[in-house]
């Protein structure tokens, strides 16, 4: 039981979801204000919920573009 | 004969002299004056200039030249569309810093040269990233059949201009459903043609990849009479790919269709009453078996990702320098939109290219494809959540789910006012295959001949 990684607390989470967005800041170089980080974040976990509905398919074997 | 009467009507007594154009924009404007201010769809009123053009029209009618199909007829554009010497708002704040317009949209002078008549600009959801009709910046344009509910967006004023009657004909965008919501809430016809029927020169865009321009009316023959006054390729609009433009208003007499009901996701979702007035159109229809299209919940997330990451790709410098001045939920949504991965976009594009090919298998056999455009009817204004499925989600991302599937391959969707759901308009899409906008206008002609779609009369008048 001893390497039970602690659990995570909401703190933590708030903690995370801040470095995330702080490096993605870096990274576009488009500003999210500090406290607009959650419903950033929010919105952003909704598009990748959306994302991963688009599983395996016929559609893999289509084109991204053609002529 | 003021905004209430229909635009073939009112061309009809112009052309005929029993009526002048500029007598009824004399009556257009007072009506808008008397009414817009409880539905607040309107954000410029351009009298000015219609006053011009309603002069000319009158002139050529008294030389006794053609003054047009759109003699007199007022019409007012979704404010993301050019109107020459006023500033295109695209329903945000952001843009209130830019010059006024050099020149009409290619719409916008269509029409006029049709012999219409522009009396404004049109309230509407921030940059078209919206589903309500609300707007923090101008406030919410109302739904003329209950003040208190959205008017739908994010052609919103579009939609309360026309539903109020304050206007007989208005133009509209359309990238997930945004003239066929409003068209749905407010209790109206609207067009939503194949993508790159129409060109989009002048119009403040959105999602390039999505964005369609159309018409919205109370009846369908003044939506294919717009229709056929705006065809025609333009240069400034390279996605506009239409090689030979034909008229469709005196060739919309139904003959048989093939037709069937849109069932598995395209049913259930929203109200029980929803399914039963598409049920009743099908039926009027004669549609065949129903009809289960595969990877539909995949198509609508393709549209949402391919919606967030080009509308966040066209934002970017302004999220950068003005992010203060979006509408919060916008921005926010932009701003997401710039962290997606890139893979899902491509993913989405491959979802793109097989969904459509499965619709060009569909239409082999088939007309039309009948689907409810709305889940409900229209919420209260500032409504967080509403019902999908049986359980309660975010209401605004869902108000589309019916539209977006199929506006993600472009084929053009007439929306038909089916009836009401507790004293509120529905309405029921009526989907064609490509280039193929004469059919679904041909069966809205039907039904409105048979008097199962008829725009219901406002309830704030």
């Amino acid at each position: 039981m001893g390497d039970t990684p602690p659990a995570t607390t909401a703190d933590d989470t708030t903690r995370a979801a801040n470095e995330l967005m702080a490096n993605a800041e870096a990274l576009t170089g488009v500003p999210v204000a500090a406290e607009n980080r959650a419903a950033v974040l929010s919105h952003l976990v909704t598009g990748l919920t959306l994302a991963r509905q688009i599983g395996p398919g016929s559609h893999e074997a289509a084109p991204v573009y053609r002529p | 004969m003021t905004g209430a009467g229909s635009a073939h009507e009112i061309a009809a007594a112009v052309k005929s002299g029993k009526a002048t154009a500029t007598g009824v924009l004399a009556d257009t404007l007072a009506g808008i004056e008397a009414h817009n201010g409880a539905l607040n769809a309107f954000t410029a009123v351009t009298a000015a200039r219609a006053r011009a053009e309603a002069a000319a029209v009158d002139a050529k009618v008294a030389a006794g030249e053609d003054p047009g199909p759109l003699a007199g007829v007022p019409f007012a554009v979704k404010n993301l569309f050019d109107l020459s010497g006023e500033i295109t708002l695209a329903g945000s704040k952001i843009n209130r810093d830019d010059p006024p317009a050099s020149a009409d949209a290619t719409l916008v002078a269509r029409l006029v040269a049709a012999g219409a008549v522009c009396v404004g600009a049109l309230n509407m959801g921030e940059y078209a990233y919206d589903f309500t009709g609300e707007n923090v910046h101008e406030g919410p344009s109302r739904n003329p059949h209950d003040l208190s509910r959205m008017s739908g967006g994010s052609s919103g004023g579009s939609g309360s201009a026309v539903g109020g009657r304050l206007v007989p004909l208005a133009l509209g965008s359309d990238t997930n459903g945004s003239i066929r919501v409003p068209s749905s809430f407010c209790g109206i016809f609207g067009l939503k043609p194949t993508y790159g029927r129409l060109p989009r020169t002048g119009t403040f865009p959105f999602v390039d990849s999505l964005d369609h321009l159309g018409p919205m009316a109370r009846s369908v023959q003044d939506l294919a009479i717009a229709f056929d006054a705006m065809l025609g390729t333009d240069p400034g609009d390279p996605v506009c790919n239409d090689p030979a433009p034909v008229p469709v208003a005196d060739r919309l007499e139904p003959g048989p269709l093939r037709v069937r009901r849109l069932g598995g996701f395209f049913r259930g979702q929203g109200d029980a009453a929803v399914d039963a007035a598409t049920d009743r159109i099908a039926v009027a229809l004669g549609a065949g078996d129903p009809l289960e299209l595969s990877g539909v919940t995949e198509a609508r997330a393709s549209a949402f990702i391919i919606s967030n990451i080009e509308g966040a790709a066209l934002h970017e410098e302004r999220l950068r320098t003005r992010a203060d001045d979006y509408e919060p939920m916008v921005r926010d949504r932009l701003l997401a939109g710039t962290l997606l991965p890139g893979i899902h976009y491509v993913r989405a594009q491959r979802v793109r290219r097989a969904f459509a090919a499965q619709l060009a298998e569909v239409f082999a056999e088939t007309d039309l494809l009948v689907a409810p455009a709305t889940p409900f009817t229209a919420p209260a204004i500032g409504q967080q959540i509403g019902t999908i499925n049986g359980e309660e989600v975010l209401l605004r991302p869902n108000i589309g789910i019916y539209t977006q599937p199929i506006s993600f391959i472009g084929l053009p969707v007439v929306v038909v006012p089916a009836g009401v759901i507790d004293d509120m308009p529905i309405g029921v899409q009526l989907i064609a295959p490509p280039w193929r906008e004469d059919i679904a206008l041909a069966a809205a002609l039907r039904l409105e001949r048979e008097g199962l779609a008829t725009p219901p009369a406002p309830a704030f008048r």
